[in-house]
């Protein structure tokens, strides 16, 4: 090997105890179904120590994998790309290109901080995970790591550019953004918390339950119950959040226990979504959603947002997007539905009522017949949703808009659209309707339903050639706007 | 190659037919016995074996006539400037693939394609939603042109 060739570094010594905390925390939240019997329960319960077994299992390969991870993982940044390698008996060598870095992630646990610790994750637009993971570096191998990367990038600039804040929001907006995020997993959560701790004083739940409240006030307290730990969870995770920039690289961070620090290349965004629902109208705000083509599984699902922007003020919300996507100067003029879809919506939702009740009456007999109570309602939300739906396609963007109760406006780039595909179902044919669907890399937007014949010619415009971009800069980079003026 | 579109290759009419009777004969038919041996429990054994007649006689019908529907609705067209697929009976659908989007092409053949020397090709772009193309039952050698032909262009911007 060259001497002058850079060496192989290896994870930070503490990265075994620092990730095994939050790892076998995670073993446990996954198997809390298991656990919480098998420690507390007061009955012999068959299969017990199999399910004792099944537990030390997953934690002894939580263990194993942990530690096999530090010892065995190195990685250095030569030549345009980022090496990593990893594992015992099968051994990989991952080569991550700088310029196909679609964003960097650095994340610090209450003990990755403790430690003076950071996990850095590395995406690409391969979209089979984290490309590159590295669970433990010290604050200056991070810094050091994201700067060389940063430095191996084709079109890397020498003078280091300024920073500068484009939106704070502060533990006022956090707390008003909690409040209107749903919580309805974490209802289960509590809900399965509750069953099991009264079964373990000894009582019957659902005889407790009956007899000192009815069946709705249990309701209300699960649904409060849920949602205030959603409030606390979206307190928490977004705590403190600053989106700024420097150079072309979106910056946001956010966080009060584990610190989230993720880095996006303004040039890699594909979609953007304001999201503005009814109680965030209320209070006078919506989100904005960044997505790049870098998917990542977390917990329970993948991720496909890359970044949030919690609070937005609702005049801003199209200003704070062309930040991110500089070919939104507006908050573009959107065509509205035909008339024969709406007829096709309402006849399609008549049709899943229909069954809906079918299948309530099946089970319940003449007491289904209440699941009609809610017609009204569903019927109106639904009308709701379909006069706030709309499209617009101009030379640089593709924007779809849909929903009442929560109002989602997805815009993508022309510049950043792969495929497009025109839909028809033999329901929607009696109409002459059709739908036309716009792929960017790792995410999609749907248009509303149109006449047959322009959802094809539409499709195939879509697949035309992108319009000429804005002049790049000398990096090479497409122009940015300004920041927004500080409110 | 002609800008106009295409249908698939003659055999691949036939392999159509044959995959549905194999599904039909190793898939649908041990189905619906397992399903009537657990229905006898609960019903009369000649109102199971009657609806037993007249399932497995629908998806005899499907199974003889959706291939060649199938088969008739697919078309594809190449332009230099993208790839069009129109495929689809009962939900149609029209995808347009530019051709400077295109990460890679594979070309594939199952048992049924390489008994009827057949290929699939599957057009893959970065947007790994579903935003790919899939053209079946063609000739190895029109697969191998389509596939020279999509996948000679590099260096140009992939939007990702």
């Amino acid at each position: 090997m060259a001497s002058d060739e850079p060496e192989f570094r290896k994870l930070h010594g503490a990265s075994v105890l620092v990730n095994l905390i939050p790892q076998a925390w995670r073993v446990f939240r996954q198997s809390w179904y298991l656990l919480i019997p098998l420690l507390f329960g007061t009955r012999a319960v068959q299969g017990a120590w199999l399910d004792f077994a099944i537990l030390c299992f997953f934690f002894l390969r939580t263990v194993g994998a942990t530690v096999v991870h530090w010892l065995t993982l190195r990685y250095r940044v030569i030549g345009g790309r980022l090496e990593i390698e990893t594992g015992l008996l099968q051994r990989q060598i991952r080569s991550l290109d700088a310029d196909r870095v679609q964003n960097v992630e650095r994340v610090q646990n209450l003990f990755q901080r403790m430690a003076g610790l950071v996990e850095v994750k590395v995406e690409t637009a391969s979209g089979e995970g984290v490309e590159g993971l590295l669970s433990a570096l010290s604050v200056e191998d991070a810094d050091e790591l994201i700067t060389a990367l940063e430095a191996a990038r084709v079109h890397a600039v020498s003078e280091p550019p300024p920073d500068e804040v484009l939106v704070e929001n502060n533990a006022f907006d956090i707390l008003r953004f909690g409040v209107v995020t749903r919580g309805y997993g974490a209802t289960m959560v509590v809900f399965g918390l509750v069953m099991e701790g009264m079964q373990l004083m000894g009582r019957d739940p659902t005889r407790s339950f009956v007899d000192k409240l009815d069946l709705a006030g249990l309701g209300v307290l699960l649904l409060c119950g849920g949602w205030l730990l959603g409030v606390a969870t979206a307190f928490f995770g977004r705590y403190g959040y600053r989106l700024h920039r420097i150079g072309h690289t979106l910056i946001s961070e956010e966080g009060l226990l584990t610190r989230r620090r993720t880095e996006i290349r303004a040039s890699k965004v594909q979609r953007v979504t304001w999201s503005v629902t009814v109680p965030s109208r209320w209070l006078g705000f919506g989100s904005v959603y960044v997505e790049t083509a870098g998917l990542s599984p977390s917990a329970g699902g993948t991720q496909t947002a890359e970044g949030v922007v919690p609070v937005v003020p609702l005049a801003h919300l199209a200003e704070v997007a062309g930040l991110l996507v500089p070919e939104i100067k507006d908050e573009p003029t959107l065509q509205p539905i035909r008339f024969a879809a709406w007829y096709a919506e309402l006849f399609a939702h008549l049709l899943r009522w229909s069954v809906g009740l079918a299948f309530v009456l099946a089970l319940f007999g003449w007491w289904g017949l209440l699941f009609l109570v809610f017609t009204p309602m569903s019927f109106g939300l639904l009308v709701y949703d379909l006069m706030n739906e709309g499209y617009a396609i101009t030379a640089e963007l593709v924007a779809a808009q849909r929903g009442g109760w929560v109002r989602e406006l997805v815009v993508i780039p022309r510049r950043k659209i792969q495929a497009a595909a025109a839909v028809d179902t033999f329901l929607l044919r009696p109409f002459g309707l059709g739908r036309v669907q716009v792929w960017a890399a790792g995410s999609s937007v749907l248009l509303p339903l149109m006449p047959l014949e322009e959802a094809l010619s539409t499709a195939r415009l879509l697949g035309d050639p992108p319009p000429v971009p804005p002049a790049p800069d000398a990096a090479g980079q497409p122009a940015l706007p300004d920041a927004l003026p500080a409110s | 190659m002609n800008d106009e579109w295409r249908g698939l290759d003659s055999r691949a009419r036939w392999m159509f037919h044959l995959q549905a009777a194999s599904q039909f004969l190793f898939g649908w038919v041990p189905a619906v016995i397992i399903a009537s041996l657990l229905a006898v429990t609960m019903f009369q054994v000649r109102r199971v074996v009657a609806a037993d007649l007249v399932l497995l006689g629908a998806l005899f019908l499907f199974a003889l006539w959706w291939p060649s529907l199938t088969f008739d609705r697919f078309r594809y067209l190449l332009l230099d400037d993208r790839l069009m697929i129109h495929s689809g009976v009962l939900f149609r659908r029209t995808v347009v693939i530019p051709r400077h989007r295109i990460q890679h092409v594979d070309i594939r053949q199952g048992v049924w394609e390489q008994i009827f020397g057949l290929a699939r090709i599957y057009v893959h772009t970065a947007s790994g939603l579903g935003g790919d193309g899939v053209i079946p039952g063609l000739s190895n050698e029109v697969a191998e042109e389509i596939r020279d032909a999509l996948v000679h262009r590099v260096g140009t911007d992939d939007g990702v």
